[in-house]
């Protein structure tokens, strides 16, 4: 067998397969999301009915996830690989299929199977129904049609497929941790996710788990929520939506600090449904009918 | 025998939810038998089949077209109808040309109105294509799904996940009927990936064999069997027999096309309990165990959907993921077993349980309270240790494993372990870890698990979500039916209204939905008995008398049920109808009046059955007392001829009041001691 792809090779290879099926290719946004649906290029693009096609990388920062580097398989930051293709195609199944094929995986040869998996965003106002996709046992793949957005009913059904590049890579490489797979060589020499990632996952554990200032972390929260608020009245769509992601990130912060009680949180998570809704509300309508939301 | 074909129709998917099959194909099945039976077009067997990409409903000998019928329709009168030479003039030929007749069809007939011109004409024989072709696009977008979604830009076009294909054959020939995006064809596809290119059905008789030999085994019970076969095969070859898990084996058989069973090792996690190690697997893996001589094998078997699958491959993905899963079983356990579950108990304070009501240490303190009262009633409870097992039964829904997703299963379960772990009594730790059962095998389990209903459904009402219609999303009818069977099986003295009561009480709010809360709980039982095969007229005779305590009135029906359909019963039930209706009138009257005046009878059929009456009621009632209904039913029955002869006898509605009067008392009396046992006039009696 020749030598499995690296995890750079990887990201390379998906982004020229989905390139060539017609899709653009975008960039990580550059604010902190726990998921690749919060970047723009996926949640306000789907809310139109003009098609859409596009494939990007998106570190996913989940501060519940945080373990000091020391779960094989658990970490602050993942990498997803995000596809969205509006209108989504009859053949969405086989597209999806055929980019594992490129990456050299002989689909014949192992039990792969959409099981049922009803995606949902509570903050995101978000659902849709597809699967999580298997393989022999590996979630490697979310594959979602989504239905609302902002709690808005789609025009157009788009497809989402996020994949877990880590899954995918340790299935590759055969290894068992996050920490081994190989992302790719420096000067002839192999470097692993765990080297460029290590210090990484164990400062912002650190930070996630025990240093974030909670109290600044609420005022912020606090802040960005009015803040959206008044950029919505305003019509500035882009920086209103910021104040959303932004919301989303420290309340994740605060829910990994443990100082979000049950009661609270389901409250919390409704402030940034809200923020959300209003965004999508507006991009969808224009300025004038915003108000009213 | 009328000319038939078979018909197919297979509906192509994207993979379907397990739970969605069954009742969707079932759906789709009867719709079209129901097009078919209002056409009058007959048909044979009909077979429900389905996998995750397909539903499939086959139904044998339809015929070609529908029964024919002839009306006959009357037009203009006679005397206009023909000229002078016999001739049809204008009015006949239009009326003829209004049924799309030719005149040569008319004709003239008489009837009371006098003589007309008629013509007949038949309807039916309307094509079966034509007919399926017409009802299939609505009937297939009514089958219902827990969810829909859309995937087109068509709102309408709804579904549980995207159709991709119709293969649809009556006969030989191609159904074709409307679709939005998609034309019926005689073409499938096999298993994804060992079969992807389509199949050629040329006849419905040959799609079964077809699609299995696509490495598709299209028939569910015939995949639900070769996968328990298969199990069972791999189990024994470790050396064990398989754990049974029927709830896991239907799901599964729902999940694959072709279904092979890889055998997988699973290294340690041997000293993980029983409960944790099975529930992981099973929920992530959907995996079976193996056990020996009551031990589990440190293996696990996985059904695959893989024909062309390389087993050493893909053994090592499945062990890789369940030690990741199994580890992190482990390291919640162990977090747990470090804080214990004290201090959770006082974290139930921060914890909200209902929204509305209160806190999960309120419900905590209720449970106890509740417990302690009902169990008051009941011969052998254990106070002490259902204090003990009321106090903790809630904490492990903090802990690190309940709060899992895969895990909350467990609750209960985990609570048991941890309890055991730290040292509490053994009758405490079963107590929590059945309170979510339906099975508890001691009495202070049965109270704990019947109060955290009570509870539960109390809680559910008050904050205005009451089971309604076919929702039902707290399961409150499945609690309420718990409940009922806990008492029976249990054979507990419990009075629901008095249970009721003081749940009520302790929640202390929602006033205005407590009727509501009574009657749900009257309607549940009722159904219950009536689910236990009791008649309903029975159920009805008996709740009408002794309706509050759901044991006793499943004894009283127990007993009755000895005596079922015979003469003697039937008599019973016909007298005490008479009884009750010359009674029912003067029912205010009599009612506390004292008993008749035996010196104002004046036929021996009165004398009779009041001495009867009067001699069986003093072991009559201590039969009742000590629930012996078998024995109360046959004192009762012995009043029988009694009360025929009196009837045949005796005319009660005589002129002289106080002889009307007294036989009214005396049938009062007697009727009174049949309800100390049920309203036997409730009893349908047929013929």
């Amino acid at each position: 067998m020749s030598k499995p792809l690296s995890f750079q090779e990887i990201i390379l290879r998906l982004h020229d397969y989905w390139i060539s099926k017609g899709c653009i290719l975008m960039q990580p946004y550059s604010s902190e999301v726990g998921a690749g649906t919060f970047n723009p290029a996926s949640f306000l693009k789907v809310l139109d009915d003009k098609p859409w096609r596009c494939v990007y990388v998106e570190p996913a920062k989940r501060p519940r996830d945080a373990r000091y580097a020391e779960n094989p398989l658990r970490v602050y930051q993942h990498w997803q690989m995000q596809v969205i293709l509006k209108p989504a195609p009859e053949d969405a199944q086989e597209l999806y299929l055929e980019s594992l094929r490129v990456l050299g995986i002989p689909l014949e040869r192992h039990d792969l199977r959409f099981t049922e998996d009803d995606w949902e965003s509570p903050t995101l106002g978000a659902w849709g129904l597809g699967w999580q996709v298997d393989l022999d046992g590996i979630e490697i793949t979310q594959f979602t049609y989504f239905q609302q957005m902002g709690a808005i009913d789609l025009p157009v059904i788009p497809v989402e497929y996020t994949y877990g590049l880590e899954r995918i890579a340790m299935f590759l490489h055969g290894v068992d941790s996050i920490f081994d797979i190989v992302w790719g060589e420096v000067d002839g020499k192999s470097l692993t996710w765990g080297d460029v990632f290590y210090q990484n996952e164990k400062d912002f554990s650190a930070y996630s788990i025990e240093e974030a200032d909670t109290d600044y972390l609420r005022r912020a929260f606090d802040h960005y929520e009015a803040e959206c608020h008044r950029l919505v009245s305003k019509g500035l769509l882009m920086p209103a939506y910021d104040a959303v992601i932004k919301c989303s990130h420290y309340f994740n912060l605060l829910d990994a600090r443990g100082a979000i009680s049950v009661t609270e949180r389901a409250a919390t998570i409704l402030r940034v449904r809200k923020l959300a809704m209003a965004v999508a509300r507006l991009y969808v309508g224009g300025p004038g009918e915003a108000e009213d939301a | 025998m009328p000319d038939t074909r078979t018909f197919l129709l297979e509906i192509g998917v994207e993979e379907i939810p397990a739970s969605y099959l069954e009742p969707a194909v079932t759906s789709l099945a009867e719709e079209i038998e129901k097009v078919l039976k209002d056409a009058g077009v007959s048909h044979g067997e009909i077979k429900k089949m389905w996998t995750p990409r397909r539903l499939v409903v086959i139904i044998k000998d339809i015929a070609l077209v529908n029964l024919k019928k002839t009306f006959e329709f009357q037009g203009p009168p006679a005397r206009i109808a023909k000229d002078a030479k016999g001739k049809w003039m204008v009015q006949a030929t239009k009326f003829a040309k209004s049924h799309g007749a030719d005149a040569s069809a008319l004709y003239i007939k008489e009837n009371e109105k006098g003589s007309y011109v008629f013509v007949k004409k038949e309807v039916g024989g309307k094509k079966t294509t034509d007919l399926l072709a017409d009802s299939l696009p609505s009937i297939i977008f009514k089958i219902p799904f827990p969810r829909r979604m859309r995937w087109t830009r068509y709102k309408t076009v709804n579904f549980a996940r995207p159709v991709r294909w119709l293969c649809a054959l009556f006969g030989n020939d191609v159904l074709e009927f409307q679709f939005p995006g998609l034309t019926p064809s005689n073409k499938t596809y096999g298993h994804r990936f060992a079969h992807p290119e389509a199949i050629t059905i040329n006849h419905p008789d040959s799609y079964v064999q077809k699609l299995k030999d696509g490495f598709v085994l299209v028939d569910q019970n015939e995949r639900k069997a070769q996968i328990l076969a298969e199990l069972s095969k791999a189990a024994k070859k470790l050396g064990g027999k398989l754990v049974e898990n029927q709830e896991l084996i239907d799901e599964v058989t729902n999940l694959v096309e072709y279904p092979e069973v890889l055998s997988c090792d699973l290294g340690g996690f041997m000293d993980l309990p029983r409960e944790v190690l099975q529930t992981a697997l099973a929920k992530h893996q959907r995996a079976f165990v193996a056990e020996k001589k009551g031990k589990l094998l440190p293996h696990f078997l996985v059904v695959t959907n893989a024909p062309t699958l390389e087993p050493e491959l893909a053994k090592q993905w499945f062990e890789r993921m369940a030690v990741s899963r199994l580890e992190d079983a482990e390291f919640f356990i162990k977090e747990d077993l470090r804080k214990g579950l004290k201090p959770l108990v006082e974290e139930e304070s921060r914890v909200e349980w209902v929204k509305g009501i209160g806190t999960l240490a309120q419900k905590t303190g209720w449970l106890t309270e509740l417990g302690v009262s009902l169990g008051a009633k009941i011969e052998g409870f254990n106070q002490d240790t259902y204090i003990r097992a009321a106090h903790l039964a809630k904490a492990d829904l903090l802990t690190n494993l309940v709060r899992e997703k895969e895990f909350t299963s467990l609750q209960g379960i985990a609570g048991a372990i941890y309890a055991e772990r730290s040292g509490e009594p053994k009758e405490v730790c079963n107590a929590i870890g059945e309170q979510y059962t339906d099975l508890p095998s001691s009495n202070e389990s049965a109270i704990l698990a019947i109060s955290d209903r009570l509870l539960n459904i109390a809680a559910t009402f008050i904050v205005g979500k009451p089971a309604k219609g076919s929702r039902d999303p707290f399961a409150l009818r499945r609690q309420a039916g718990a409940i009922m069977k806990i008492i029976m099986d249990r054979e507990l003295p419990l009075s629901l209204c008095a249970a009721l009561d003081r749940t009520l009480e302790l929640i202390g709010k929602g006033e205005d939905k407590h009727q509501a809360i009574y009657e749900f709980f009257g309607d549940r039982l009722r159904l219950f008995l009536t689910d236990q095969d009791f008649a309903y007229d029975w159920v009805d005779a008996v709740l009408a008398v002794a309706g509050d305590e759901p044991y006793d009135s499943y004894s009283r029906l127990s007993a009755f049920r000895e005596l079922d359909k015979s003469e003697e019963f039937r008599f019973v039930a016909v007298g005490q109808k008479r009884v009750a209706n010359i009674t029912r009138n003067t029912r205010e009257l009599i009612r506390n009046t004292p008993s008749p005046d035996s010196s104002l009878f004046d036929q021996k059929e009165e004398s009779n059955l009041w001495e009867k009456a009067e001699r069986i009621r003093p072991n009559l009632e201590s039969a009742i007392e000590k629930r012996d209904y078998k024995k109360a039913l046959q004192l009762l029955l012995s009043l029988r001829s009694l009360i025929d002869k009196f009837f045949d006898e005796v005319f009660v509605m005589v002129e002289d009041e106080k002889i009307r009067n007294n036989r009214l008392y005396l049938l009062a009396k007697v009727r009174d001691e049949f309800l100390k046992l049920a309203d036997f006039s409730k009893i349908v009696v047929e013929g």
